[in-house]
């Protein structure tokens, strides 16, 4: 699993790249505020995030986390993708292919320990990276957006 | 002598159970107390407790009797439950612990600002809850029954006063930690017979020659149907959901899920080995669901017989206790939230409502295979619960209009292909095996009624600040 690509993620930490921008914040309702810190002055820039949502005003921050979102969607859908086609394969596999039956180990057939045994390690392989990666870009976010340094 | 012995078992483990949950209960005081344990549980621990409170009568009991009847078929039930999590870990843990609910209700007022979804949501839970109560009454009917001979109304009955005894005075509080021992007292009241079992079995010679295997029958895409049903399935169940609500925050809700993947993973090993044996060794329980309760008389003689049978009871008993007291949490917390005003009172008079009817149902059901009716209960959460969860996350356009269709259609749909599948329609066919398995049915059906009604009407203005709070670390 490549760690997706974070879209206008800067060079370095201090990158002149990373957004510091002045003027009125987006709308926010109050209930939400605190749960992102302080709601950050934002210029209104014109996004990839603004021209897919229906253009309406989207600040720097919330351009971040629209960012973080969707990288973490296409994380965790692809990490699903994979384990649902190895377990897909391993059905039709188990259910059609003769040699997984005929083989025995220990009086039982091959498939049977496939499902049985061979996939609980997968599952776990598959947390673990997903848990690594998902770490890696939220920390991502934290240094362009400047939050929780 | 045995029926002595696993009485004993039993009574010790109601004992253990409800002494520790006062001990746990002790400092419960206020509404963060009684629903979210204050919201401090520790990963390791707070796995612990999931691990204990999913590990119900299917898992314990009913997974070696699928393997020893089905075979392969029976095998892929365990490995849906335990990737049920890591579709939880991928698409839920950190953003349901974020949105910072009390209760699955909380949720949809939350995310949807739709007061009739946060009902529907409500309705879902209650109506999942209660009938994932249903087969642990009977997992207990059935222990008591088949290891004391006892009629079948008293097992219900021990678990519905146990489970009160336990959940309303302490709530979240206490409850955690009789979960979180329950799941190491499950752990060794399955692997340590089964690890002298297997041993007394290799040390008589091994498997004869030929083997006669239970036959696996079901077309791959019926598999493919259940594993779409236990792993979204999972990712839905109130009784587990609840339990994120008490992570300290969003990074630990992600690292308790993969502590629960380990915990879950090397539990189900073990019950996966019992039905090897079962089906090795040949000596199948006098009903499927039993093969676990049997298999150290059947197996062994003489007294270490007896103590491995008493401790396999006490542990089936454990593991109804802990899921029913973990879904009466579940109903408690929406029921005191959504109908007695959510206080701590509301949350005490949720959870005796929520206890005893499963247990009155109990007594005018019957049960059939335990782990058959969870798949069912199962395909009925992934298309309901588990669509509104994943689009009000995921998806920034959901509305509560899509989330009440989704639910609507879902459980309709599912319903419809359930019933029609018990009236025999299609019987041995694969369209009959899809409607006794409907997930790859329902789901998509719940999924389309969710997207048309969020079109229809657009949910909050400001959904993509709520999306921002519940993605953001």
């Amino acid at each position: 699993m490549n760690p997706v690509p974070f879209p206008g993620e800067p060079a370095g930490p201090d990158s002149p790249a990373a957004p510091v921008p002045p003027g009125p914040s987006a709308v926010r309702p109050p209930s939400l505020d605190g749960a992102l810190g302080a709601p950050a002055p934002g210029r209104t820039r014109v996004t990839r995030a603004q021209a897919d949502e229906g253009g309406e005003a989207v600040s720097a921050e919330n351009y971040y986390a629209t960012a973080l979102r969707r990288a973490q969607m296409r994380l965790s859908a692809s990490v699903a993708a994979a384990f649902l086609t190895v377990v897909s394969v391993l059905a039709i596999a188990a259910a059609s292919w003769d040699l997984l039956e005929s083989t025995r180990l220990a009086g039982l057939p091959l498939s049977w320990w496939l499902i049985g045994v061979a996939l609980y390690p997968l599952v776990l392989g598959a947390a673990l990276l997903y848990q690594a990666a998902a770490r890696r870009l939220e920390r991502r976010y934290q240094r362009v957006s400047g939050e929780g340094s | 002598m045995t029926s002595l012995a696993s009485t004993v078992a039993i009574a010790l483990v109601c004992t253990v159970t409800i002494l520790v949950a006062l001990r746990g209960g002790q400092r419960s005081r206020t509404t963060a107390d009684v629903y979210v344990a204050a919201r401090s549980v520790r990963p390791w621990f707070n796995a612990s407790a999931i691990g204990g409170e999913y590990l119900s009568a299917a898992s314990f009991l009913g997974v070696t009797g699928l393997i020893v009847l089905s075979g392969r078929d029976g095998l892929w039930y365990p490995v849906g439950y335990a990737a049920g999590f890591l579709m939880l870990l991928l698409f839920v843990a950190a953003p349901l612990r974020r949105s910072g609910a009390y209760a699955l209700s909380d949720f949809g007022l939350v995310r949807f600002r739709d007061e009739r979804a946060a009902k529907a949501l409500g309705y879902a839970v209650l109506g999942v809850g209660w009938l994932y109560m249903l087969p642990q009454m009977h997992g207990a009917a059935l222990t008591v029954r088949t290891v004391t001979g006892a009629p079948g109304w008293v097992g219900p009955l021990i678990v519905t006063a146990v489970v009160i005894a336990s959940v309303v005075p302490g709530g979240m509080r206490s409850i955690t930690l009789v979960q979180a021992v329950q799941y190491w007292l499950k752990l060794a009241a399955l692997s340590i017979p089964a690890a002298a079992l297997i041993f007394g079995f290799a040390a008589g010679g091994g498997s004869s020659v030929q083997l006669s295997l239970p036959a696996a029958s079901q077309p791959p895409l019926v598999t493919v149907s259940l594993l779409v049903a236990l792993v979204f399935g999972t990712l839905g169940l109130p009784h587990v959901l609840v339990r994120f609500y008490t992570n300290p925050d969003g990074a630990s809700a992600r690292r308790t899920t993969v502590i629960v993947i380990c915990l879950v993973c090397a539990f189900y090993l073990v019950p996966t080995a019992l039905g090897f044996l079962a089906v090795a060794s040949g000596a199948g329980g006098s009903t499927p669901d039993t093969t676990v309760l049997e298999l150290p008389t059947r197996l062994l003689g003489g007294p270490l017989s007896v103590a491995l049978a008493a401790l396999v009871a006490g542990g089936a008993f454990a593991a109804f206790i802990s899921t029913s007291s973990g879904l009466c949490i579940a109903l408690a917390g929406v029921i005191g939230r959504r109908f007695f005003g959510g206080s701590v009172d509301g949350f005490r008079r949720g959870a005796l409502l929520a206890a005893l009817v499963p247990g009155a149902l109990a007594l005018v059901t019957s049960s059939s295979a335990l782990a058959g009716v969870i798949g069912s209960i199962f395909a009925l959460t992934a298309s309901t619960i588990a669509p509104v969860l994943l689009a009000g996350i995921w998806w920034r356009r959901c509305s509560g209009t899509g989330a009440i269709a989704a639910i609507v259609v879902g459980a309709l749909v599912c319903a419809l292909c359930l019933g029609s599948a018990a009236l025999g329609v299609g019987a041995g066919t694969l369209w009959g095996g899809l409607l006794a398995q409907p997930a790859l049915v329902s789901v998509p059906a719940a999924i389309a009624a969710l997207v048309i009604g969020s079109y229809l009407r657009p949910g909050p203005a400001d959904a993509d600040a709520i999306l921002a709070r519940l993605h953001t670390p």
